[in-house]
C-alpha cells in the first residue's frame, strides 16, 4: 500500500513538473493541489483524512480567486464553502442525527454568525501595498490590450474583445464622445512595418490650456504593461507614475492589479515642444519603403500648399477617394502602406494612422502616431464611462510649428466620421456587437440586452471598486468617511481587535443569555402557589407531591378544584415531563390563582 | 448513590446546589483545529502577497467561522447536567455498566456528546471502555445511558475521573470537563474451577438436615413470607387468585452445603480459591440448594436466594488475604 502510494505520488509530482517545468508558481501549485486533493479522496480511511480533504478544498477555493474574482464566481465559491462546512458538520454529527438539509442549515447558521466578523476583518485588517516576496511569473496571463508597438492588425484584433479596458468616473458632466481620446503609447519610429515608441524623456513643453480642467478617476483593469491611459493631455502625472516628453503616463511597475488613479486633463490646449531633436525624430521615414505614398505627399508639397492645407488635403483624400473602414482588410504582401493607399484602400484605424503619418512626414511635417482608446459607453445605471478593448484606436499628431504646436489629426474620422462621434458600434456591422446568440437581433432585444448589461456592469463596477479594489487607499478613504482619518497600522490592528471583541460580545450575549432556562422557575412558582393555598387554609406538607396535593386540596375546596388541578397538572408537565414550553402557562395560571379565604 | 455535576452554570436555587456541583468547562483546538489554524496563516500570507481581495475575504470568513465554531462548541456543553450511579455487580471479565443520566437544562438542542473514563486505559489492545455517546440531546429531556467499563479483577471498580467532551459542530475545537466519580461497581471473582460441589459439609451428620424443606418431593403449600425464594411460588395458585403460596418439598435429598475456605486449599493461589468458591455459589443457586460460606474472617449463615447470593459473592469480591 505504501509502495502504491509512493508510485502514485511520484507520478503526480513528475507529471506536474513535466507539464510546467517547475513545482512553484500559481499554475503548477494549483495543479498539484487539485491532484493531491483528488488522490486524498481515494485513500480516505481515518477521521483525519476527511478533515484533510476538506482543508484541501478550502485551499482550492482560495487559489481559484487568483484566476477569477467576479461576483458570480465569488457567490458560487461562497456556496462551495458552505457545502464544505456542512460536510465538517457531518463528520462531527455522531449517530448521524441530521439529514442533509439539517447539516446545511447548521452550516448556514454558523455562516450568519461569521459574516459580521468577516466584514470587520475585511474592512480593518491593515493592507500592505505590493507583494511580500514577489509574484510568480505566471500571476497574470492572457491579458489583452494596447501594446506599445503597432503592426497592421494589432488594434483590429482587439475590436472583437468585449473586455473592459477601464472605467472612468468624471467629477462633473461627461464630455461628448468625439472629445474622448484616451492617450496611450505614442509611437515615433517605423521600419516600414512596425511602429515603436521613443525612449521616454523628461517633458520639455510649454502648454497653454484653453479650457477648464476635467477631473476624473480611472479604474484600469490589469494590463501587465507599465503605462496608464489619460484623457487627451493630463496636467500632471498620476500617483506612482511620471509624464514623458510625449505626454504618456509611465509607471515604474507594470499594472498587474486593477488600479485606480486620479487625473485632471484638458481637451482644449496648445502644446509647444521646446526640443528640436524631437521634431527631427518626428520626420523619420523608413528607408526605401512606401515610395508611392511619399511621392504623393511630395507632389502636394510641390504644389506650394501650406502645412495646414496639406493636412486638409490628406484628410480629404481619405474622405473623397473610395477608402473603406473595415475590420477585415486584405493582407498586404510587400509594402503595406503603398498597397493600402493605392490598391485595396481598405483598412482599419492603424492603417489610416500609419499612412497619414507617413504622408505628413514625407511632406516635411513632423508627425507621430498615438495609440489608445477612443470613446466609451456611458453606463446610465452607475453614471460612469466604460471603455472597452474594442474602443482601441490609433490617430496622429502633427506639428504645426508656432502656429498651434502639436495638433491631433484623426484620419479615421475622415473616412468614417461616425467612428468618432458615435463609437465603434456604429462604424461596424451589428453582428459584431455583443448581443448574445439566441437573442433576436432587433431593436427591442438590443435595448433589453443593453439595459441588462448596463445594470450588470454597474454592479460589477461597484464590486470591483469596493470589494476587489479594497486596498490601502480605499481603506484610508473608508476610515476617513467614518471620521477616523489616517490610522497607522498599529492603531488599525488595535481597532480591529476592539471591533472584533465588541462583535463577539454581542454574538455571545445572543448565544448564551437566552439559552439557559432555570428549571427551578417552575418550582419557585409552585412554592408561591403553595403559599397561596396555605393562606386560604389548606395545609401543605413537604412530603406531598403535586398529584396528592391536588387531590386533597380539591376535596377541601371544591370551588377551586378546577384551577388547582390545572396548575398541578401543568407543574407536573413542566417539571417532570420536561415540557418547558408550558412554563409560561404555569406562571400565568398561578398568577391568576387568587382564592378567597373562605369558600363561597 | 447518585452524583451530579452541572457544567459552567451558576445554579440559583439552593435545592439543586446541594447535590449538583458546578464544574469548569475547558476548550482547546483539536488536532484538526490546529491544522486549520496553520492553514489560515498560509492563506493569509497568500492573500497579502497577491493582494487578492477575495482571497482575503475567504481567509477572514474561515477565521470567523473558526471563532464562531469555538463559541458553539462551548455552548454545546454549557449548562449540561451529568449524573452517575453505582453499577450493578458483575463477574470479573464482564463489562461493568455505570448508569448515566444526561440532562439538557437549556432551551436549545445539543448534539454529539461523549462521556468516558479518563485517562484512557487499555486492556491488551482494546480500550477499557467505549465511551457513552449521545447524538441528539433535546431540552429538558432526561437521556439515560451507560458507561461500559471492562473489568479484570475482583473488588470495587471505580471509573474514577470521567471526561465529558464534545467537538460539535465542526470538530475544530474540543470542549470538555471532568467529573470525579466516586461511584463503583462491585466485581465478583471470576467463577472458575471444578463444577463438582464439595461432597460434605462441616458436620456430616447434619448433611441431610433439611428434611422439612428441600427440593425433591412436593409436600404441600404454605403462605408466602417475605424472603421466600421466588422459585418456590405456586404460580398456578396465584393465577387462580388463591393468594401467594409457597410450594414445600420434602428434603430427603436436599443438601445443605458449607463452602469453606479450607475446601479449596489444594488450589493454592488465593484468587483461584475465591474463583472456585464463586463457581460453587453459582451452581448451588442454580440448583436451588442452601449453602453457607465460611471465610477466614467472615461467616455467612446458611441461606439461598438473590440477596444471599449477593452477600456471599460480595464477601468473596472484597476478601483481602495475603497470599
Amino acid at each position: 500500500m505504501l509502495f502504491f502510494r509512493m508510485v502514485v505520488g511520484g507520478i503526480v509530482f513528475s507529471s506536474v513538473f513535466i507539464t510546467y517545468g517547475t513545482m512553484v508558481g500559481r499554475d503548477a501549485g494549483v495543479t498539484l493541489l487539485v491532484l493531491l486533493g483528488g488522490m486524498k479522496l481515494l485513500e480516505i480511511k481515518a477521521e483525519r483524512d476527511y478533515f484533510i480533504s476538506v482543508f484541501i478544498g478550502f485551499l482550492l477555493i482560495l487559489t481559484n480567486f487568483f484566476y477569477l474574482q467576479t461576483l458570480p464566481i465569488s457567490l458560487y465559491m461562497g456556496v462551495a464553502v458552505l457545502v464544505l462546512i456542512a460536510s465538517l458538520v457531518s463528520f462531527n454529527d455522531r449517530g448521524a442525527s441530521f439529514n442533509l438539509t439539517g447539516r446545511i442549515k447548521i452550516a448556514a447558521k454558523l455562516y450568519v454568525y461569521a459574516i459580521p466578523l468577516m466584514l470587520i476583518m475585511f474592512l480593518l485588517f491593515p493592507r500592505v501595498s505590493g507583494p511580500l516576496w514577489g509574484l510568480p511569473k505566471d500571476a497574470q496571463s492572457g491579458i489583452s490590450g494596447i501594446d506599445d508597438e503597432m503592426i497592421p492588425g494589432s488594434i483590429s484584433e482587439l475590436i472583437l474583445s468585449d473586455e473592459v479596458a477601464f472605467r472612468v468616473e468624471f467629477d462633473g458632466p461627461i464630455p461628448e464622445r468625439s472629445k474622448l481620446y484616451w492617450r496611450g503609447p505614442v509611437l515615433w519610429h517605423t521600419d516600414g512595418f512596425k511602429w515603436v515608441p521613443d525612449i521616454p524623456d523628461e517633458p520639455d513643453l510649454t502648454v497653454n490650456y484653453n479650457s477648464q480642467a476635467l477631473n476624473y478617476i480611472v479604474t484600469l483593469e490589469p494590463t501587465d504593461k507599465n503605462w496608464l491611459f489619460s484623457l487627451d493631455i493630463p496636467s500632471q502625472a498620476a500617483e506612482n507614475s511620471r509624464l514623458t516628453h510625449d505626454l504618456q503616463l509611465r509607471t515604474q511597475r507594470s499594472v498587474t492589479n486593477r488600479t485606480r488613479y486620479d487625473l485632471s486633463s484638458y481637451v482644449d490646449y496648445e502644446m509647444h515642444s521646446n526640443d528640436p531633436e524631437e521634431l527631427q525624430d518626428a520626420l523619420q521615414l523608413p528607408g526605401r519603403y512606401h515610395p508611392k505614398t511619399i511621392e504623393l505627399a511630395r507632389s502636394w508639397r510641390s504644389e506650394g500648399l501650406s502645412d495646414r492645407e496639406i493636412i486638409e488635403r490628406a484628410l480629404s483624400h481619405f474622405n473623397q477617394e473610395t477608402f473603406y473602414y473595415t475590420l477585415t482588410p486584405p493582407i498586404f504582401i510587400n509594402d503595406n502602406i503603398d498597397e493600402f493607399m493605392f490598391e485595396s484602400r481598405q483598412g482599419f484605424c492603424e492603417h489610416y494612422a500609419a499612412a497619414f503619418t507617413i504622408l505628413m512626414r514625407a511632406a516635411g511635417i513632423p508627425a507621430r502616431v498615438v495609440t489608445g482608446y477612443q470613446g466609451g459607453i456611458i453606463n446610465p445605471v452607475g453614471q460612469y464611462l466604460i471603455v472597452y478593448q474594442r474602443d482601441a484606436h490609433a490617430w496622429t499628431e502633427v506639428w504645426l510649428g508656432d502656429d498651434g504646436g502639436w495638433v491631433r489629426a484623426d484620419p479615421t474620422s475622415a473616412v468614417s466620421p461616425s467612428r468618432v462621434t458615435q463609437g465603434i458600434e456604429s462604424a461596424l456591422p451589428d453582428t459584431l456587437i455583443n448581443v448574445p446568440p439566441g437573442l433576436f437581433n432587433n431593436g427591442f432585444s438590443r435595448d433589453l440586452w443593453e439595459n441588462m448589461s448596463n445594470t450588470f456592469d454597474a454592479i460589477n463596477n461597484r464590486w470591483n471598486q469596493w470589494v476587489l479594489g479594497y486596498d490601502r487607499n480605499r481603506q484610508r478613504f473608508f476610515l476617513s468617511q467614518l471620521g477616523l482619518g489616517d490610522l497607522r497600522r498599529k492603531e488599525l490592528m488595535i481597532g480591529l481587535v476592539v471591533m472584533l471583541a465588541i462583535c463577539l460580545a454581542v454574538i455571545s450575549y445572543g448565544m448564551f443569555s437566552r439559552t439557559t432556562v432555570n428549571t427551578d422557575k417552575a418550582k419557585t412558582w409552585f412554592e408561591n402557589f403553595k403559599r397561596r393555598l396555605s393562606a386560604c387554609g389548606i395545609q401543605v406538607y413537604d412530603y406531598e407531591g403535586p398529584q396528592d396535593l391536588a387531590i386533597r386540596a380539591a376535596k377541601q375546596r371544591r370551588d377551586l378544584a378546577k384551577s388547582i388541578n390545572e396548575i398541578c397538572q401543568t407543574y407536573i408537565n413542566v417539571r417532570y415531563k420536561g415540557q418547558l414550553e408550558f412554563l409560561d402557562q404555569l406562571e400565568h395560571q398561578i398568577r391568576l390563582f387568587k382564592p378567597a379565604k373562605n369558600p363561597g | 448513590m447518585t452524583e451530579a455535576i452541572i457544567l459552567e452554570q451558576k445554579s440559583t436555587s439552593a435545592s439543586t446546589n446541594r447535590s449538583v456541583s458546578n464544574k469548569r468547562l475547558y476548550i482547546f483546538p483539536t488536532q484538526h483545529g490546529l491544522i486549520f489554524a496553520l492553514m489560515l496563516i498560509v492563506m493569509l500570507m497568500g492573500s497579502v502577497n497577491y493582494t487578492n481581495s477575495m482571497a482575503y475575504m475567504l481567509t477572514f470568513l474561515l477565521a470567523s467561522l473558526y471563532i464562531v465554531c469555538m463559541l458553539h462548541t462551548y455552548r454545546n456543553l454549557k449548562g449540561m447536567v451529568l449524573k452517575t450511579n453505582n453499577a450493578k455487580p458483575v463477574f470479573a471479565g464482564e463489562t461493568a455498566e455505570f448508569p448515566l443520566i444526561l440532562i439538557n437544562r437549556t432551551t436549545t438542542d445539543r448534539h454529539s456528546v461523549v462521556i468516558h473514563p479518563w485517562p484512557k486505559k487499555r486492556i491488551g489492545k482494546r480500550m477499557q471502555y467505549r465511551g457513552a455517546e449521545y447524538s441528539n440531546i433535546v431540552p429538558g429531556e432526561i437521556h439515560k445511558g451507560t458507561i461500559p467499563v471492562m473489568t479484570q479483577v475482583r473488588g470495587r471498580l471505580r471509573p474514577g475521573r470521567l471526561r465529558i467532551y464534545s467537538t460539535y459542530p465542526l470538530g475544530l475545537f474540543r470542549a470538555w470537563s471532568y467529573m470525579d466519580c466516586s461511584n463503583y461497581c462491585l466485581v465478583y471473582p471470576k467463577p472458575e474451577g471444578s463444577t463438582e460441589l464439595p461432597q460434605y459439609s462441616q458436620d456430616p451428620t447434619r448433611d441431610h438436615y433439611g428434611e422439612q424443606i428441600g427440593a425433591d418431593d412436593f409436600i404441600g403449600v404454605r403462605q408466602y413470607k417475605p424472603g421466600d425464594s421466588i422459585k418456590n411460588i405456586d404460580w398456578k395458585a396465584l393465577a387462580k387468585e388463591q393468594g401467594v403460596l409457597i410450594k414445600r418439598f420434602s428434603g430427603s435429598g436436599a443438601r445443605q452445603l458449607l463452602f469453606h475456605w479450607g475446601h479449596t486449599k489444594h488450589l493454592g493461589d488465593n484468587e483461584k480459591r475465591l474463583s472456585q468458591l464463586a463457581l460453587w455459589i453459582i451452581i448451588a443457586e442454580q440448583e436451588g440448594l442452601r449453602y453457607s460460606l465460611e471465610l477466614p474472617d467472615i461467616k455467612i449463615p446458611i441461606g439461598n436466594g438473590d440477596s444471599h447470593r449477593h452477600q456471599s459473592l460480595r464477601a468473596l469480591a472484597l476478601a483481602e488475604y495475603g497470599n
